[in-house]
């Protein structure tokens, strides 16, 4: 065991840097369609990441929120948002019609055993990144309170301003 | 083991030195109870038992370097908090992984987390607000041969608390898993109005047999296989599971095959949502340690079907899934009235409604001399649909959320129950609770940042623990502080002197990916013999501090 | 492409799975002959308490083990814990003993849940308990092993004065380090009183109103943790005990017998057991 801590010490000097990208990994979409995690932010504008789930009453106040003003945040900066789901096996299947009788207007990606919830280190939920148009991840928090996405979208203008 | 896995990292630090930088990423949680005595519900100072803290911690860092990922998951329980499985109690490394990624292939040396389609085979999880880990310490070769196809091998023990595997401690497991996704695969097939995917898997345990009394079998296996296809707005999705003569604990060393089905099958377009859940289960535990019981080592998942309930009254008698046989059903259904409707309002109204039940499978018995679920016998006949009228769970909900101005919206929910707590919970003899629990949940925002939440719950039984009322008020001040005062109050108890009020006090902070809570408060004794053993948490009464943090 | 790849990969995973299945053919309970050394007995701690429902099928397989292995595996139930206080009638009997609740604490036994057991007190890697799905595993381990000791008892039991003399001699069969403690218990068989319970094999449910308590410890004679008797013995080695007490009027002569063993005052491994009859 001492070794390996030595091993993370060295890789600690030698320069190791905060996570800034998304991992690599095979997740599924609404339709059954494969998106890889990695090509979520590989649109040139900033994104915002939210992990979900159908039990969590607050996340559903937060997607509910940002869907409110989607259209809105969409045609000021481009923002693209990206729901993920991690309900598991237990109520995965009923994702769907869930989401889609909410009407989110946001691409929602199905986690059920966790790999990219863990991946991301997502431990609470609702927890939300936002990503720079590089696909770097710029922040991130947990929890929800009532109004806390207009804190998160001047965020985003500040990256959609920088751009420019 | 750790050697040939640092050996590896040293190799990789070497040879990828010129290749990008590495990142790091990770996460911290500590979970802190100090515990009270509190003479009024019962805590006396034996009651504690020395017992005055708990602790759940860890820390959790994982690294990316090109096509490599490697991860060190470090968890103390000194002690287990109340209500976590004592067996928890110790530190140390739990998870330590390596895994090097490429087009056509993908390796893990180490812990990993795997699911073979919806778990009725394999899945192992960790779900750290439970203290449930049952990750794969071993090998997982996943391939990606062609576009659409993903083969997956597994092969490993489980983890078991702080037991490492010791020859013969506990079973092997080895599993292959294919999955073929046809729009993916045909040519041009990819925007087809169709989707279809399938996939088969097969799973085997090894465990060895020394019992004196049952002539066991050593390896166990199983098959599963699953369909996924849609049409449009539909979708159905089926899987169906099967697996050989398992004599273990669960189901009393009996040695009949197991089978299990889940199935369903979903509407969904703009506002409106739609699902039917079908699921069946005929003695399909399945653990890598056929003596365990309980919840451990468990190699499959079969998921209950039924809501899960998000305030404190609706969830307070969830459903566990019967391992040793249930059939069960849920239906689901989700509308967005329109804004600008009679009953949408001004800004639209969402309702759902929901139904689910559960009952047990009728057995018959093998012969006249053998009774049903008799050990070291074929255990009994049952045909694959028939249900028995024995009901275990059966919950009638339906949630209406409504905005009614920009400053106000609120949550209304009413749940009718059943609940056979003689099966779900190991009470024996006790009647099954009839429950009816009404809720509110109102918002009202004070500005741009702040608002008052306020949360009204009442549970009406005649049976158990009798009645319960709930009030909670929350404010919070986006996008970092909350405070909140509830409290429970068991007035309806059959017992005079057990009509108790169960108080809540909370008040937090976070800043980006790091959260400070701290709360004080009572929970009510909790006694539960399910899986052939009984545990009895204690009424406690203490101060809680939770600190996590995400890099 | 898909054919060629689809139809070979179902024929490895057939081999594979036909290899990995053993279907096993009735009878599927053997007549296991005994083996092991005959000398050697083992002690199986039952932790179980009346209003613990799962407790009964357990006594049942504990009954099970003894009828497979006769005199050599001795039963004593340990009533501690929770499951154990006594409630209002008909769960008033209290059948807890201070040196039971104090095991129950040690080897964290019904924080753990009841049923449990501890065998020859063996620690379970991490932890002390036993499920019973390890009963017969762990008994018939046990069994296998080598007896370092063997124990010498007489008890004499008087009649009309109720005083009880027990004489204890171990003699180390191999050279041994550590130290050595011996414990002596009172334990009474045949206690009727209701106990909880959910398995119709076991009797009705949800409540035996008379059920047959078996095996019960009733207390230990020379404290909790008994007396020492030898550091690092050698082969041959050995030591005599002498104890005696007053039955109390509350118990049963005819149903009480004595139970002795010797154990690692370190790993609290039980390295022999032994009980005689009043």
């Amino acid at each position: 065991m001492k070794r390996l801590f030595g091993f993370i010490l060295i890789l600690l000097v030698s320069g190791l840097q905060a996570q800034q990208s998304l991992p690599s990994l095979n997740l599924k979409n609404l339709e059954g369609k494969t998106i890889n995690t990695a090509d979520i932010a590989k649109t040139g504008k900033p994104v915002i990441l939210s992990f979900w789930a159908i039990w969590c009453k607050p996340c559903q106040k937060e997607l509910d929120a940002f869907n409110e003003h989607y259209a809105e945040w969409q045609a000021e900066t481009g923002v693209k948002i990206v729901a993920v789901s991690i309900d598991d096996s237990r109520s995965v299947s009923r994702v769907a019609p869930f989401a889609r009788s909410k009407g989110w207007e946001f691409e929602v990606l199905l986690d059920p055993n966790g790999d990219f919830k863990r991946a991301m280190n997502v431990n609470m939920i609702p927890h939300t990144f936002l990503l720079d148009a590089q696909g770097k991840i710029v922040s991130q928090h947990t929890a929800y309170f009532e109004g806390a996405e207009f804190e998160l979208y001047e965020k985003v203008k500040a990256l959609a301003g920088k751009k420019k | 083991m750790k050697r040939i896995i640092i050996s590896i990292l040293l190799a990789l630090f070497c040879s990828a030195a010129n290749a990008q930088q590495p990142t790091v990423n990770g996460s911290f949680q500590l979970d802190a109870q100090a515990y009270f005595t509190d003479a009024a519900i019962g805590i006396t100072d034996s009651a504690l038992a020395g017992q005055r803290s708990g602790f759940n911690g860890f820390g959790n860092v994982l690294i990316n370097w090109g096509d490599f990922r490697a991860g060190l998951r470090y968890e103390a329980y000194l002690p287990p908090m109340r209500g976590f499985d004592p067996r928890l109690e110790g530190n140390g490394f739990a998870n330590v992984w390596l895994s090097y990624r490429t087009d056509f292939a993908e390796i893990t040396a180490g812990n990993f987390y795997e699911q073979f389609g919806s778990g009725l085979l394999l899945r192992t999880y960790e779900e750290w607000s439970l203290g449930y880990d049952n990750s794969l310490n071993g090998l997982r070769l996943q391939l990606f041969p062609a576009k659409g196809i993903t083969l997956k091998g597994v092969y490993g023990t489980q983890r078991f608390f702080w037991q490492g595997y010791q020859r013969n401690s506990r079973g092997l497991v080895r599993g292959l898993d294919a999955e073929f996704n046809l729009n993916e695969l045909l040519p041009d097939r990819e925007s087809a109005p169709w989707r279809l995917s399938l996939g088969i898997s097969g799973l085997s345990k090894y465990q060895r047999d020394a019992d004196p009394i049952y002539v066991l079998p050593e390896n166990v296996g199983g098959l599963a296989g699953r369909i996924t296809a849609g049409w449009g707005n539909f979708t159905l999705a089926a899987e169906y599971a099967q697996k050989v003569n398992d004599p273990s604990a669960t189901n009393n060393f009996i040695y009949r095959e197991g089978r299990s089905a889940l199935a369903s099958l979903s509407y969904a377009t703009r506002g409106f949502g739609a699902v039917v859940q079908l699921k069946r289960v005929d003695n399909m535990g399945f653990k890598s340690d056929r003596s365990q019981l309980g919840n451990a080592l468990d190699i499959n998942f079969i998921p209950p079907i039924n809501r899960i309930h998000a305030y404190s009254l609706t969830g307070k008698y969830p459903y566990a899934t019967q391992a040793n046989g249930e059939m069960g059903m849920q239906l689901q259904l989700n509308y967005k009235i329109p804004r600008g409707s009679l009953l949408g309002g001004k800004y639209g109204t969402s309702v759902a409604l929901n139904f689910s039940q559960v009952n047990d499978i009728a057995r018959t018995a093998l012969n006249d001399t053998t009774a049903i679920g008799q050990d070291g016998t074929k255990g009994y006949h049952s045909k694959f649909f028939a249900v028995s009228d024995h009901v275990f769970f059966r919950d009638f909900n339906i949630e209406v959320d409504k905005r009614f101005s920009p400053k106000l919206k609120g949550l209304f929910q009413f749940m009718n129950l059943h609940y056979d707590i003689a099966t779900l919970q190991g009470h024996a003899g006790e009647e099954a609770v009839e429950a009816n629990i009404a809720l509110a949940d109102i918002t009202y925002k004070l500005s741009n940042r702040k608002a008052l939440r306020v949360e009204a719950q009442v549970l009406m039984t005649k049976q158990d623990m009798g009645d319960w009322a709930a009030l909670m008020a929350e404010y919070t001040i986006a996008p970092k502080w909350f405070v909140s005062v509830g409290d429970q109050y068991n007035f309806g108890n059959p017992g005079k002197a057990m009509r108790k009020h169960y108080y809540t006090v909370s008040a937090g902070t976070t800043r980006g990916a790091s959260r400070l809570a701290l709360s004080a408060g009572r929970q009510a004794e909790g006694v539960v013999c399910i899986g052939g053993v009984c545990r009895q948490v204690p009424a406690s009464s203490g101060v809680t501090v939770t600190f996590s943090t995400s890099f | 492409m898909i054919k060629h790849l689809i139809k070979p990969g179902f024929a490895v995973l057939l081999t594979i799975l036909a290899a990995a299945c053993d279907l096993i053919e009735p009878p599927f309970k053997q007549q296991a002959g005994q083996s092991g050394t005959a000398d050697r007995k083992v002690l199986l701690e039952d932790y179980t308490g009346h209003t613990c429902v799962n407790c009964p099928t357990a006594a049942l397989l504990s009954q099970n083990l003894k009828n497979l292995y006769g005199d050599r595996l001795i039963v004593m139930a340990v009533h501690a814990g929770y499951f154990a206080r006594p409630q209002s009638a008909p769960f008033n009997a209290d059948y807890r003993s201070q040196a039971g609740e104090a095991w129950d604490q040690f080897f964290n036994i019904s924080a753990n849940g009841n049923p449990n057991a501890l065998i020859n007190r063996l620690k379970n890697n991490t932890f002390w308990h036993f499920p019973p799905g390890n009963w017969a595993t762990k008994v018939a381990e046990a069994m296998e092993s080598e007896a370092a000791a063997k124990i010498e008892l007489s008890a004499n039991y008087n009649t009309t004065s109720r005083k009880l003399d027990i004489t204890a001699k171990t003699t180390f069969l191999t050279a041994l380090q550590g130290n050595f403690k011996l414990q002596v218990c009172l334990v009474e068989d045949s206690l009727v009183s209701a106990q909880r319970n959910n398995d119709p094999n076991a009797g009705p449910t949800p409540v035996i109103a008379e059920y047959v308590h078996r095996h019960v410890l009733r207390e230990a004679v020379n404290g909790i943790w008994g007396d020492q008797i030898l550091s690092n013995p050698q082969a041959g080695n050995s030591a005599t005990k002498t104890y005696q007490l007053t039955l109390p009027a509350a118990y049963k002569h005819q149903h009480c017998s004595v139970v002795v063993f010797v154990y690692d005052a370190e790993t609290y491994e039980v390295l022999q057991v032994e009980d005689k009859h009043l």
